[in-house]
């Protein structure tokens, strides 16, 4: 049985302004007081929370998303485990207050954090092997992606349909390779 | 990945092919596991893409983005989280079954909140300190190993880790399957918690065949705990596991330390 906060899964999901407002309102100033407290701006807060709904729309889209305990609980502790990465990164141990909240989370509500991140390492590492293409594959990828048809995009960039396809084949073989080829591609579970 | 697979499954999806070379696509599909994962991960990315780059992605991005405006603005912050705790019920009546029951049950939960909650971190503390206590001083090597590696442990030991590694690149470059090479390059990466190299020189040593003992899977699980990102503690399990499936060097440490994380 989901909890009843799946409500804000699906807000995310169908992009309810009405809805993502009272998620806001109700669980944004416990992270951005949770940030402030350990050596993190105003602005890291806003950039923690939204990248990790974002996190949330990304897993909830592109495999499920069974939310078991309350959303305060989980946001808390996917941006908890955010937010120590970044002070990691940027090697800053003054961290002091992170471990104040208990929450009696079941098995599964951490093993979703978790299916979380491993999405978002996948996205993150998809995204920076695209960078590492030539331009014209890139633009011919995005427009793709976009939801533009071979024969939109062949036009867009002034290209016959034919020879769109076939670049199209040739970059996705340079970007699977990249990302195969990647020291992280094993611990990402593909 | 080969481009002549990636012609044939772009040709597949776009629905290119004649129903003969349908049918035999979709045979090699089931027997050729290599164009089965090829064939999962095409579609994994093209998926990923497609969704990252929709419009429904977009829209989302920038009421979210309106929104942390608005709230990190508004917001005022409530200090009181820490005490205003609305999890907690109050017992109203003094009943001593119940109140020692709930405070054997809390007791339970807290106890096992902290395992979960701490897992990772001590997952990582336990890396560390295996590496400060294990790895920081290596032996020299006796026999024929060749006088470079020598050099570069006597480097190491001194932790000039830059000259360290110059030693073994060479060895490295002269014989890219060089055992200790592979393995004293991985921990001259970890030693300077340059993770993604150290990660990638144990894979290949662990990839080397007929090696009478390979430390290469445990490694790559000390790398993974020592880094303490993402899903690393979950995947250093695997292959803490996989080390001691096969006994391979390390197995008494990962046993012990899968009783632990």
């Amino acid at each position: 049985m989901p909890h009843p906060d799946q409500k804000y899964i699906e807000a995310l999901i169908k992009n309810d302004k009405v809805l993502l407002d009272e998620l806001y309102k109700k669980y944004f100033s416990k992270i951005k007081w949770m940030v402030l407290k350990n050596n993190g701006s105003e602005e890291d807060a806003a950039d923690l929370f939204q990248e990790s709904l974002m996190g949330i729309y990304h897993k909830a889209k592109l495999s499920d998303f069974e939310l078991t305990c309350p959303l305060d609980a989980f946001l808390y502790m996917i941006c908890k485990k955010k937010w120590l990465n970044v002070l990691a990164k940027r090697k800053n141990h003054g961290v002091t207050n992170l471990e104040d909240q208990e929450y009696n989370l079941g098995e599964d509500s951490f093993r979703l954090a978790d299916e979380c991140q491993l999405h978002d390492e996948r996205l993150s590492l998809l995204k920076s092997k695209l960078t590492e293409l030539g331009e014209s594959c890139q633009e011919l990828l995005k427009l793709s992606w976009e939801g533009n048809s071979m024969e939109e995009v062949a036009k867009m960039m002034d290209f016959t349909y034919g020879y769109a396809r076939k670049k199209k084949s040739e970059c996705m073989a340079k970007l699977t390779k990249l990302i195969q080829t990647s020291p992280i591609f094993k611990t990402l579970k593909w | 990945m080969d481009q002549n697979i990636i012609d044939r499954i772009d040709a597949y999806l776009n629905d290119e092919m004649s129903e003969g070379e349908r049918a035999i696509f979709e045979a090699d599909l089931e027997n050729n596991p290599e164009l089965k994962k090829q064939y999962d991960l095409y579609r994994e990315v093209d998926n990923s893409m497609s969704h990252l780059f929709s419009n429904d992605t977009k829209a989302l991005e920038e009421t979210l983005t309106n929104l942390s405006e608005k709230y990190s603005k508004e917001t005022p912050l409530n200090s009181d989280f820490q005490t205003n705790d609305p999890k907690i019920k109050q017992i109203d009546k003094p009943n001593y079954f119940r109140l020692i029951s709930a405070l054997a049950a809390m007791f339970i939960m807290i106890l096992a909140a902290y395992f979960l909650f701490f897992s990772t971190a001590d997952s990582q503390d336990l890396a560390q300190n295996y590496f400060a206590e294990n790895l920081t001083e290596l032996s020299q090597t006796m026999g024929n190993s060749e006088e470079l590696i020598q050099q570069g442990i006597a480097a190491y030991n001194l932790k000039d880790y830059n000259s360290a590694r110059e030693y073994f690149e060479e060895v490295w470059k002269q014989d890219p399957e060089n055992s200790e090479a592979l393995k004293y390059l991985g921990l001259t990466y970890l030693a300077q918690k340059d993770f993604e190299n150290a990660f990638s020189f144990f894979e290949q040593l662990t990839a080397l065949p007929d090696l009478y003992s390979n430390p290469g899977l445990f490694y790559q699980a000390i790398t993974l705990m020592m880094r303490n990102e993402g899903a690393d503690v979950i995947n250093a399990k695997e292959l803490l596991k996989e080390v001691v499936r096969q006994n391979a060097e390390g197995s008494k440490q990962a046993k012990e330390w899968l009783d632990q994380i």
